[in-house]
């Protein structure tokens, strides 16, 4: 005896109880990782962002931009568990307080990923005018 | 220029680096871009090479150490500058988040206070201590080659001064003391203007 066949899950059974109002929902790293890119580029402070991984660490990264020659994102984002990974090295310029840039890239990005909960890691690798 | 062939985290050296401030060539140019390390070295390069352009006609064995070993050494310790080297702990502003600035960024900022003095060039740039703890005390060394004509102990104390004020900015470190030491002694170009001193300035 065969039973019908159920009916395939549409994509609105897998939707939250609360519908997803964040770019991390539904929308790849990749994408969301440029929005960030573009926000952190407008904190105030911030000069330069710089590969989250360096591109002699980051194989894939590397034939990437050898074959399109485009450079990477130098956001690294990471939505597959509860809470967003974010990861970023900026330079500072020198007129201000590289800590201060920091903390405020830091909340540029928590506040973009709102209400997702994020964790996020700011690097200074740069203090240039 | 000569550069010792180090070769640097990222894979370039100091040699190609030097190549490309005279020539604009490198292998990889994009990388320049990119590299935060990269961009440190050429800007320290940069400035040791218009100092090397000032005295290029000086007879250095008529005064100070007598060869060239403090080009050497700046080069030497340059190399070990340009690395990210310890993570330096920022205070975050939420929990979850992890924020910090690399030792390299910060000996770079050392090195450019120290360079942009008239007449000085920063040999060895160090932090001591446990940087990678909040609070921890931290002394600040810097070896620093002066040419001949400008006052030692005041381009010492303005360097205190202004490596002082700079890393209460741009950085968290409990920061107890600045030692500066006088490795050399430049001699100026013999048609150099001796007078760049202020007058109140006395060797």
């Amino acid at each position: 005896m065969t039973e019908p066949l159920r009916p395939s899950a549409s994509a609105s059974d897998h939707a939250p109880a609360v519908a997803p109002d964040t770019a991390v929902n539904g929308v790849p790293d990749s994408a969301v990782a440029g929005e960030l890119r573009r926000v952190l580029e407008q904190v105030d402070g911030v000069q330069k962002l710089y590969p989250a991984h360096p591109v002699w660490q980051n194989i894939a990264g590397a034939a990437h931009a050898a074959v399109t020659g485009e450079a990477p994102n130098p956001v690294a984002v990471d939505a597959s568990g509860d809470v967003v990974t974010v990861k970023a090295r900026i330079g500072v310029a020198t007129g201000h307080r590289a800590p201060d840039v920091a903390r405020a890239a830091a909340a540029a990005v928590r506040a973009h990923l709102e209400p997702r909960r994020c964790a996020v890691e700011v690097a200074v690798v740069h203090i240039a005018g | 220029m000569s550069t010792p062939n180090d070769t640097l985290d990222c894979g370039h050296t100091l040699a190609e680096l030097s190549t490309y401030l005279d020539t604009g060539e490198f292998a990889d140019p994009g990388h320049l871009n990119q590299c935060p390390e990269c961009q440190a070295g050429l800007a320290a390069l940069g400035s040791i090479s218009a100092l090397g352009t000032d005295l290029r006609d000086a007879d250095i064995a008529a005064a100070g150490s007598g060869t060239d070993d403090w080009m050497q050494s700046i080069l030497d310790n340059l190399r070990l500058e340009l690395r990210p080297g310890r993570s330096i702990p920022v205070r975050g502003g939420h929990a979850d988040d992890i924020l910090s600035e690399t030792e390299g960024a910060i000996s770079a900022v050392i090195r450019s206070v120290a360079d942009a003095l008239p007449g000085t060039a920063a040999g060895k740039c160090r932090l001591h201590g446990d940087v990678g703890t909040p609070g921890a005390p931290v002394t600040v060394s810097v070896d620093l080659a002066v040419v001949y004509g400008h006052p030692l102990e005041q381009r010492a104390a303005e360097l205190r001064s202004q490596l002082a004020e700079t890393l209460s900015q741009q950085t968290e470190l409990n920061i107890t003391s600045i030692d500066v030491t006088i490795t050399d002694i430049l001699a100026p170009p013999p048609s150099a203007d001796r007078t760049q001193t202020t007058p109140e300035e006395k060797p």
